[in-house]
């Protein structure tokens, strides 16, 4: 019976069903599932799925931020549920931002999605983030990983600016520096110095995985 | 050895010329960088180029000759015949009510989207909102004048862009990039009523401009819409036949059939970044002629895979990589993608070689002239790419 409704709420997500999530967790709620349970064992679920589909090029951008509205929206129903001795133990902490002369900010919010869907917890500083703003933000808020968008060849010197800033204030061994965006590609991150590079939103959740040993390299 | 404008048409018409013709597209931040390096004299303002808020340039014809290129460009202007109108704030407003900042990088800057206008906006809002006039005498003050002596005076192809804004890429801007695409699936009345206006005004500014100005010019380009991402489209092909193929189909159909009764030879040029591949046909059924730009590295649009298969139906504008190879590259490999994309892309005609997209400010002057330099060594026809 729970994993029948679990799987719709997964499927609601999948499917980018935002006016019946609602309907849908208070109906799993009533039935006691824990509020955890339905985050991890349907929405996540779901999500992982949306990814799966965006990768093989099957969902294009609306469903796929449909689909992470429809999952936001339980969240915001769940999360205040959570008792404490539940809190969600994230796969890890990222820092995400679009650097510094760069305001786009499609790929950097679906790559925030694709990682919270997968189960990291994601702080997002936004667009034209200077490198002070990232080398201050790891400071206060020690991320495992830091990811920097640049959507235009114009912007792709701050990545590397923002990578000498972090290394100038001692912080380059606290984090994993990850790089992405339209023109960035293998190896413009080898040449400046990044741990890690990925081409598209989900691979960059598996690049993420990877750079903190929770999962084998492929290659 | 054939005119300028010969080689183009020519080219357009698929087939071969004595070389591959030439054009050019560019930031004014690196226009006037590269005049510099010219030492040719730099003016402290241009007037606003194809779009207002991307600052082009129309470049200028003592440059054309200069590089020896083949393709000018010319337009419409705003409705008051000037760019941005700056505000106490420090923000840019365009003709389309769109405030802008200007945000800088390290080579120049661009002036990026304050707020969407329509961001909250209902179908029914629409029709209080103020659009830009095709209509006004801003838009074509001097056209004429100025197409008529180039075509008289010069040999060069005339490419004229006439709409300032366009359907899928003006909604972006008018309501956001983001929400435009949820609204396909939460609010698809919304969609077609915005499409359908900006439809109506690309329309307009493409009729005035083609019935003033049609019979000089070798290309006409529709306001730019890009449709891809760097993997594949942004809308599944089943969105884009529903949400904009049609309104496509109007604006294009319309805009060629008075095209081809100004000048039969005329061709239409349309623009799209990114990996589109699934609906190349789509757009050459409503009646892209010139695709542009040719973007080598977006997936799956391998220039090669498309001359093979597109080609006898299509023509390419671009091809010079701008995302990596000229801002990063040596003028050797500068050089290398040149004669690598000449034998690509031009047995038979049907290409003109020029940058992926707009020169910006981060491209070195010497990779500019190494594009050129060896697209004129290496792309004439008998021994091309050698």
């Amino acid at each position: 019976m729970n994993e029948a409704l679990l799987s719709r709420i997964g499927d609601a997500v999948l499917r980018g069903q935002l006016p019946s999530i609602e309907n849908l967790v208070r109906e799993a709620l009533a039935e006691n599932i824990p509020p955890l349970q339905i985050i991890q064992g349907g929405l996540a679920k779901g999500m992982a799925a949306v990814g799966v589909r965006f990768k093989a090029g099957d969902y294009f951008l609306p469903e796929v931020m449909v689909s992470a509205k429809t999952m936001a929206a339980a969240v915001a129903i769940l999360e205040p549920l959570l008792e404490s001795g539940t809190r969600i133990e994230p796969l890890g902490k990222f820092l995400i931002g679009t650097v510094s002369g760069d305001v786009h900010d499609i790929g950097k919010n679906i790559v925030s999605m694709m990682l919270r869907g997968a189960g990291f917890a994601v702080s997002d500083l936004g667009v034209n983030v200077s490198a002070e703003r990232f080398v201050e933000a790891i400071r206060k808020e020690r991320p495992d990983i830091v990811g920097m968008c640049a959507l235009l060849s114009t912007t792709m010197p701050a990545q590397k600016k923002t990578l000498e800033a972090i290394s100038a204030a001692g912080l380059r061994d606290q984090v994993k520096v990850m790089v992405g965006g339209a023109p960035v590609q293998a190896k413009w991150a080898e040449q400046i110095g990044a741990d890690g590079y990925a081409p598209d939103a989900v691979s960059a959740v598996d690049m993420a995985k990877e750079l903190l040993g929770l999962v084998s390299g492929t290659d | 050895m054939p005119t300028h404008r010969e080689r183009v048409e020519t080219a357009l018409d698929h087939r071969e010329p004595d070389r591959v013709p030439l054009g050019i597209w560019m930031t004014l931040g690196a226009y006037k960088k590269l005049r510099q390096h010219l030492g040719m004299p730099v003016r402290d303002a241009y007037p606003p180029g194809s779009t207002t808020w991307s600052l082009d340039v129309h470049v200028e014809q003592d440059l054309i000759e200069r590089l020896e290129l083949d393709v000018i460009r010319i337009g419409s202007s705003t409705p008051t015949g000037e760019g941005f109108v700056e505000e106490a704030d420090g923000c840019f407003v365009d003709e389309w009510n769109i405030r802008r900042r200007r945000i800088e990088f390290e080579s120049g800057y661009y002036l990026e989207i304050e707020n969407p206008p329509l961001g909250e906006a209902m179908a029914g809002d629409l029709a209080d909102y103020p659009w830009p006039d095709p209509t006004a005498d801003g838009c074509w003050n001097g056209l004429e004048e100025k197409a008529r002596r180039l075509y008289r005076e010069t040999d060069l192809a005339i490419l004229a862009q006439f709409g300032r804004g366009g359907i899928y890429e003006q909604a972006k801007y008018l309501r956001g990039h983001e929400q435009i695409l949820l609204d396909m699936i939460l609010n698809p009345e919304f969609v077609h009523a915005l499409f359908a206006k900006l439809c109506e005004i690309e329309m307009k500014f493409n009729e005035i401009g083609i019935k003033l100005i049609g019979k000089y010019l070798t290309q006409v380009r529709l306001s730019p819409e890009d449709l891809g991402t760097m993997d594949n489209l942004q809308i599944s092909p089943a969105t884009f036949r529903e949400f904009i193929l049609p309104y496509y189909q109007k604006s294009f159909g319309h805009t060629q059939k008075l095209l081809k009764a100004e000048n039969p030879r005329a061709k239409l040029q349309f623009h799209t970044c990114g990996s589109v591949y699934p609906i190349i046909n789509d757009l050459i059924a409503a009646g892209m002629e010139i695709m542009d730009p040719l973007q080598p590295i977006a997936r799956g649009m391998e220039p090669a895979r498309l001359k093979a298969n597109f080609g006898d139906r299509l023509s390419w504008w671009g091809g010079i990589d701008v995302q990596n190879t000229l801002p990063f590259g040596t003028p050797e490999e500068v050089a290398a993608e040149v004669r690598t994309r000449l034998r690509e892309m031009s047995p038979g005609g049907g290409y003109i070689l020029s940058s992926s997209h707009r020169l910006q400010p981060d491209i070195p002057v010497a990779n500019i002239l190494a594009m050129y330099d060896a697209a004129r060594e290496f792309g004439v026809y008998g021994r091309v790419g050698t």
